[in-house]
Order: structure tokens, then C-alpha cells, then sequence
């Protein structure tokens, strides 16, 4: 059942009060590479709409079930965007979907990621309660950093209502950076990162596959398994490729999944073991 | 259970901690208790029972194990240079100071990272790296002394973090002695892994949730271009909307720091800082890169400043210079010694647009209250830093300096800014917490804070208000003579 709900008051209710495990979802972007087992489709995607945006400022404040499209035609009419630009046949979906997905982008050596970019989150916890992180300044230390938490955690952890963003001029997206080269191997279904010592034999290595790949970050978007490890590189995969977790890393995420959802309602079976 | 802290005679600590360590790495007595009773927020003090000078992380694991078998409170601390207490021992105990780890233990030029020890300062990981044209672009005015763990704790910025970003962007990875004792490492030398970003909690999280001993970090070309230029306006308002204006037009100098009326004078006579008369306000801006955007940025910034009515921009013509600009702001604040007997700094942030108006409410807020009121601060940001200079032999000073910075704080959070842009809460702020944030949103945070601490041991009583056994420093204080 895809919720009509469209009140953060009915969607913290409905999520709080739900009898089985929820797949959250947006435009369901996303569903190759999340490894979520089962739960009742949940969709935020009515949810949507720009809060605010101060150009003055440089920030913004959306909705999570924006699409990423509405959102940049947004800011373009005010001279801005997000610095965001991802590949053909890379899944584009919402606000709250990129975020919680966190994946790398063509433009992250020049202008970060959504990491970099969150200021302010408000989300939803299991338990029906709504919270919020950061602030709508640039810069903040105030208490934990629950935002950047949050970015790329999948929703295992709460589910993202609402963001507020930096933005930038609009001339950051007009074009790529030296620094990226697009191939034309299809639809990426894996990515894998590098040390920069080791770009450019891991670009030879994978180029039948290649879809594009990035040496100022060391990210090679691949349309199948990658040939080569190395040492450091990390793997985040659409399906049929396994990614394991290091320690502490796996049970740091399996302990701060039972502290945010000790039932297990949200996304159960992200990355197999959440 | 753990046996109460007090179960531990002071004779028994102190040849505990040096037969773990060695011979000259515990100390206590009353001149090292009281050398180590707070940090550059000295408003608040409480002594420690000892304090350990660990080498190496193996050194740090074995103290933060024996306090927690023996339930001993600990609190990290690298330079002491923290300005909201964060390294203040709250519940006494011992102080774990970084000021033994020292050692760079990796440089690898080709991947443009370094790995230190937590007590390296951060000053000389840029020094370390210079000749092979890169730096760590973190740079707190503190930055000859402050240390890497403590910028990583307080996830510090730096008039720079205008365009290169806070602490958070440019560390990689750590290794933490978690509260319990044991060792992990979190990241790695390749940003951006998959799962939960923990790199992120910790940095920041002013050392409440373990101590970090070594970090990864990212090594960032030196700009192959820098422009600095001073621009004196006839006054306060038009420096402001300078900044505003560039903001707005997507103009983002490497940085934008502005100083007002109140302190010129002091740096005229501590730095020989020349300005033309009439000036009420300097902004000090900086564009770095590639030499034609460097000279296209600099246009723009002269251009808005002649709009808004500067009576001169002056560029500074040679290193020398520029870094003679540089000193002037970044010690400007001891300089300020110059002006009264005491000086209390705080720091609040803003969305850029309200510069103009937020300033205006700073000389209103000091006025009322009867203070002396400088402004030296990341205009660029919208990151302030009101200084309030007064005498702290007079009791009724005090209040009036606390009721202002409280007011100046609330209209911070009202105009959707934060209590705190880079020196944190410690226990400075920590009553001032619910302001910003609802129970909901604190109960949030604190499930963060449980996924690593869930102790009262590791630097207990900061950050998150209303912890067991820990007295607000505000209540605390109140109840004390000065």
C-alpha cells in the first residue's frame, strides 16, 4: 500500500503506529541498490514541496518527497542549484531518496556531497516522534551532528521528512569538470573508490565496464562487477553485487540500529545485516 | 558495579596511573590540579585529581581502562585553547592530555593525505607539507598551538572554512579509544564509505564520544593564486551588506572577516594596522585560485564595496603585507587585552542576509546592558563573534556581560542561526541548548551520543543538558563569590 498521507503529523502517526516493518520509499529510485528485505511499500512522495528558499542566503529548505528535478528548476529561477549532476540511467527520484541513498556524484571533487551540503534535517523516528538536527546556518557545531548521520543511512535509521540545503550559483552544474570522463557502458550498477595512486589502473581495469569515472575523487561508475580490488577501495553496489561491511563498522551500524529502531521497523535488511 | 570513584585513595591513583604509563607521565598536586581546572573559557572551573601524558594510543587505552574499571571520570585535552569548556574535567577525575602525542606518522604525498597524532598543532601539519605545495586547510585563529584532536573534537573552523570547509571535510579517518577502552578505526584513507558516516559524529562531538589518538586527514593544494585586500567603510552597515551583497551574488571569497570600531584602535596600537580616518569598519577578504578567477573574484569584491560606499580598498601588494593583515586578525583578540581588564568572546551563528541587522542588535544589546562591545568575526559565514570587554573584579559586570551574550544568543536562534558556529557547547552553553533545540530533538541526539557512550565516564556533563550527577555551570557559578 503506497500512503496518500501528506501532513508530517499523519505521516509521524503512520509510521509510529504501523503494525509491520515499512519500506520506505520515494519514487522507488532506488530499489537496485538497496538490499531492503520485505516490509510494506511506505512513500514519501507526496510529502513534497519547496519550503523555503533565501537566495540571499544560499539556502534551502525542501520537503523530502520533492522530486530532485522540481527542486533544481526551483533554484535555477533564482540563479541557483544544487552543485548535483549524476549520470544517464542513474536514478534521480527525491530529495529525501538522494539523501538517504547518499550516493557519490560527477560533481562531488569540486563541490561536495549531500553531506556537505546538509544543514538542517527534520526526520521521523520509529517510534512516531519528530526531531530535528542543525540549523539553517552555514555553519553549526551546536550538539551531534545527527544530520550527516543520517546522509547515505539509508533510512534504516529515521525516515527524512524535511532538509535544509546549501545551494550554490547556478553556473556550479552548467558544465563537468576536466577531472570526469563519461563512457558509454550502460547504466552503472556499481561504484567503487580508489586511492588516487591507484585511479588510473583501476579505470584500465574495469574500462569494458566503465560508465564514468572521476579522478579528482577516485570513483569509477561501473555497469558490472569491478575486475580489480585495491587496497582502501570501497564498493557500493546495485544488485548482484555483494559489498561487505568492515568492523567496527558493521556492528557500530547494528548497534545504532537497535538504539533509533529496536523493532526493526524501518527498511529491514539494508546492506544484509540492519 | 564499578567501585565509587572515592574508593581510590589519591596516593593509589597516582601510583596506578605512573606504573601503567611510567615515570613521568601521571602527575597531581595542587599546582598541576589547578594548571588544568578549565581551559580558555575559564568562567567555569574544576580541578582534576591527576592528569596522564599518554604516547601512543596503546598508552591512552590503558588509562581510559583502568578509570572505567575503577569508575573514574576522564576528560581529553589537547592545547586547552577551547573557549566553551570542553576539555574542562567536570566531575574532576583525570585529565588525559594529548600534549605527548606529537609524532606525524605518515605523509603520502601521492594520495594527498597525512596521518598524525591527536596532539600534533595544527599549524605544523600545514608546515610539515608546504614545500610540496599543500596545507590542511582547517586554520582556527588558535592554530600555532591548537591541536588536531581538539580541532577534531570541537570540528573547528577558520576564516578559510568560508571556501575550503570546517574540520569534518578534510579528516578522513580516526582511531578512537572508544569509552570503554577499546580501539577502533573509523574510515579510512578513501572518503565517503559505505554505511553510517561516523567519521562525521565524532568529529565534533567534543570528545564525548571516546578519545581520538590518530587521524587521517586530506592535504589540499596551496592556491596558486591569493589576493587580500582591505576594504575601511565610514561605518558598520556598509561593511555588512557588503558581505550580504557578495553572498547573494554567488561571489564566495576564501574569506570574509570583518572588524569593527570596537576593535581598530587596539589593533592600530598592538599591529600598526593602517587604516584612513572616518573608518568605523574594516573587512579583511581574501580570493585564492586560479590567477584569472582570483582577479575576476577581486573585481566583484571591489566593485560591491564602492557600492556600499567604502572609502578605500586597499590590496596588499606582497606577501609580506598580506600576512601582516593576517596577524592582526588572527590575534586581534588578545589585542583586545589592550581595551579592559577582562574579555569574554562569544559565538553565534546567522543566516548571512541578517548580518546588517544582527550587529545593529549586538551595539543595542551591549548599550543596554552598560558593556564594551567589539565585533572581529567570519563575516562570510554569518559566523559572529561579539567580544565583550569588562572588568571581572566587579560582580555586576558580569551579570550584565552574561545577560547580553544570552540576549545576543536568543536572537541568534530566533533569526535561524545556531548557538554555536565553531567553539562548541562544552559547558558554556549547555543551559542555552533547549533554546534551539525541542526535548524531541535533544532526546535525538542523545540516541547518537548512546551509539558510542552510553558511560557517564568520557567527558561527562558537556554537550547535552541534564546529565546525572553534573551541575550546570550557570547554576554552579551563581552560587559562587567572584
Amino acid at each position: 500500500v503506497v500512503s496518500r498521507t501528506c501532513t508530517e503529523t499523519e505521516i509521524a502517526a503512520a509510521i509510529g503506529s504501523a503494525p509491520r516493518p515499512l519500506r520506505l520509499i520515494g519514487t522507488d529510485a532506488y530499489a537496485a541498490w538497496r538490499t531492503s528485505a520485505g516490509g510494506e511499500p511506505f512513500s514519501l512522495r507526496s510529502y513534497a514541496g519547496i519550503v523555503e528558499h533565501a537566495p540571499a542566503d544560499m539556502v534551502v529548505t525542501a520537503r523530502a518527497g520533492t522530486l530532485l528535478s522540481e527542486l533544481q528548476e526551483a533554484l535555477a529561477e533564482k540563479g541557483q542549484c544544487l552543485p548535483l549532476a549524476l549520470l544517464e540511467g542513474f536514478p534521480q527520484g527525491t530529495l529525501g531518496g538522494a539523501m538517504a541513498m547518499g550516493l557519490p556524484h560527477l560533481l562531488e571533487g569540486a563541490f561536495g556531497g549531500w553531506r556537505d551540503w546538509v544543514l538542517g534535517l527534520k526526520v521521523v523516528l520509529a517510534d512516531g516522534t519528530v526531531a530535528k538536527g542543525g540549523s539553517r546556518a552555514v555553519k553549526n557545531v551546536a550538539g551531534y551532528d545527527v544530520q550527516k548521520l543520517m546522509v547515505g543511512s539509508r533510512g534504516s535509521l529515521a525516515a527524512i521528512l524535511e532538509a535544509t540545503l546549501r545551494t550554490m550559483p547556478k553556473s556550479a552544474a552548467d558544465a563537468l569538470p576536466e577531472s570526469v570522463r563519461i563512457y558509454s557502458a550502460g547504466g552503472p550498477k556499481c561504484i567503487q573508490r580508489v586511492l588516487p595512486q591507484d585511479f588510473e589502473a583501476a579505470a584500465k581495469a574495469a574500462r569494458p565496464n566503465l560508465a564514468a569515472a572521476c579522478s579528482a575523487t577516485g570513483t569509477l561508475w561501473l555497469a558490472g562487477t569491478p575486475q580489480r580490488r585495491f587496497a582502501s577501495d570501497w564498493l557500493m553496489a546495485a544488485e548482484g553485487v555483494k559489498v561487505s561491511l568492515a568492523e567496527p563498522q558493521r556492528a557500530l551500524m547494528c548497534r545504532a540500529k537497535a538504539i533509533f529502531d529496536p523493532e526493526g521497523k524501518l527498511n529491514p535488511g539494508e546492506w544484509e545485516v540492519l | 558495579m564499578a567501585p565509587a570513584e572515592s574508593a581510590v585513595s589519591q596516593e593509589a591513583l597516582r601510583r596506578d596511573l605512573e606504573r601503567l604509563l611510567g615515570p613521568g607521565k601521571a602527575l597531581d598536586g595542587p599546582s598541576v590540579s589547578r594548571a588544568y581546572d578549565c581551559d580558555a573559557y575559564t568562567v567555569d572551573r574544576s580541578a582534576p585529581r591527576a592528569v596522564v601524558l599518554p604516547e601512543s594510543t596503546e598508552e591512552v587505552q590503558k588509562v581510559v581502562r583502568y578509570c572505567v574499571e575503577r569508575g573514574i571520570p576522564y576528560t581529553p585535552r589537547g592545547a586547552g585553547t577551547g573557549l566553551s569548556g570542553g576539555s574542562l574535567p567536570a566531575l574532576g577525575g583525570v585529565v588525559v592530555s594529548t600534549k605527548k602525542l606529537t609524532r606525524i606518522l605518515e605523509v603520502d604525498l601521492p594520495n594527498r593525505c597525512l596521518r598524525a597524532q591527536a596532539g600534533v598543532p595544527n599549524k605544523r601539519i600545514s608546515d610539515a607539507v608546504a614545500a610540496h605545495g599543500l596545507h590542511f586547510a582547517p586554520d582556527p585563529s588558535s592554530q600555532t598551538v591548537s591541536t588536531l584532536g581538539g580541532n577534531i573534537a570541537e570540528n573547528s573552523g577558520g576564516p578559510h572554512t568560508l571556501k575550503y570547509g570546517v574540520t569534518v571535510q578534510h579528516v578522513l579517518g580516526l582511531t578512537l579509544v572508544e569509552p570503554v577502552g577499546e580501539v577502533w578505526e573509523l574510515g579510512g584513507k578513501v572518503s565517503g564509505g559505505p554505511g553510517f558516516d561516523f567519521v562525521g559524529l565524532v568529529v565534533g562531538a567534543e570528545g564525548t564520544l571516546g578519545i581520538v589518538t590518530e587521524a587521517w586527514v586530506k592535504l589540499t593544494p596551496l592556491p596558486e593564486a591569493v589576493q587580500t585586500a582591505l576594504a575601511a567603510f565610514p561605518n558598520v552597515r556598509g561593511a555588512t551588506e557588503t558581505v550580504a551583497e557578495l553572498i547573494a551574488r554567488g561571489v564566495i571569497p576564501a574569506a570574509m572577516e570583518l572588524m569593527d570600531r570596537g576593535i581598530l584602535l587596539a589593533l592600530r596600537a598592538a599591529f600598526d594596522l593602517q587604516y584612513p580616518d572616518g573608518t568605523d569598519a574594516l573587512l579583511l577578504i581574501e580570493c585564492d585560485g586560479a590567477p584569472e578567477t582570483v582577479e575576476a573574484e577581486m573585481q566583484a569584491v571591489q566593485e560591491v564595496c564602492r557600492l556600499k560606499d567604502a572609502i578605500e580598498v586597499r590590496l596588499a601588494e606582497n606577501e609580506a603585507e598580506r600576512q601582516k593583515l593576517w596577524t592582526a586578525r588572527k590575534k586581534g583578540i588578545g589585542a583586545m587585552g589592550r581595551l579592559a581588564p577582562s574579555i569574554v568572546t562569544h559565538d553565534g551563528v546567522i543566516p548571512r542576509s541578517k548580518l546588517p541587522e544582527m550587529l545593529e542588535f549586538c551595539y543595542a544589546a551591549a548599550q543596554k546592558h552598560g558593556v564594551g562591545i567589539a565585533n572581529l568575526f567570519h563575516a562570510g559565514d554569518g559566523n559572529l563573534h561579539p567580544c565583550f570587554y569588562f572588568d571581572d573584579r566587579d560582580p555586576g559586570q558580569i551579570e550584565r556581560v552574561v545577560e547580553a551574550g544570552e540576549e545576543i544568543m536568543r536572537k541568534c536562534i530566533e533569526l535561524g542561526g545556531s548557538l554555536s558556529g565553531e567553539h562548541g557547547i562544552g559547558v558554556e552553553k549547555l543551559d542555552l541548548m533547549p533554546l534551539m533545540f525541542s526535548e524531541d530533538d535533544l532526546r535525538l541526539q542523545a540516541m547518537a551520543k548512546r551509539i558510542f557512550n552510553e558511560g557517564a565516564l568520557c567527558n561527562p556533563c558537556k554537550v547535552l543538558p541534564n546529565q546525572k550527577g553534573c551541575i550546570e555551570h550557570r547554576r554552579r557559578w551563581r552560587g559562587v563569590a567572584w
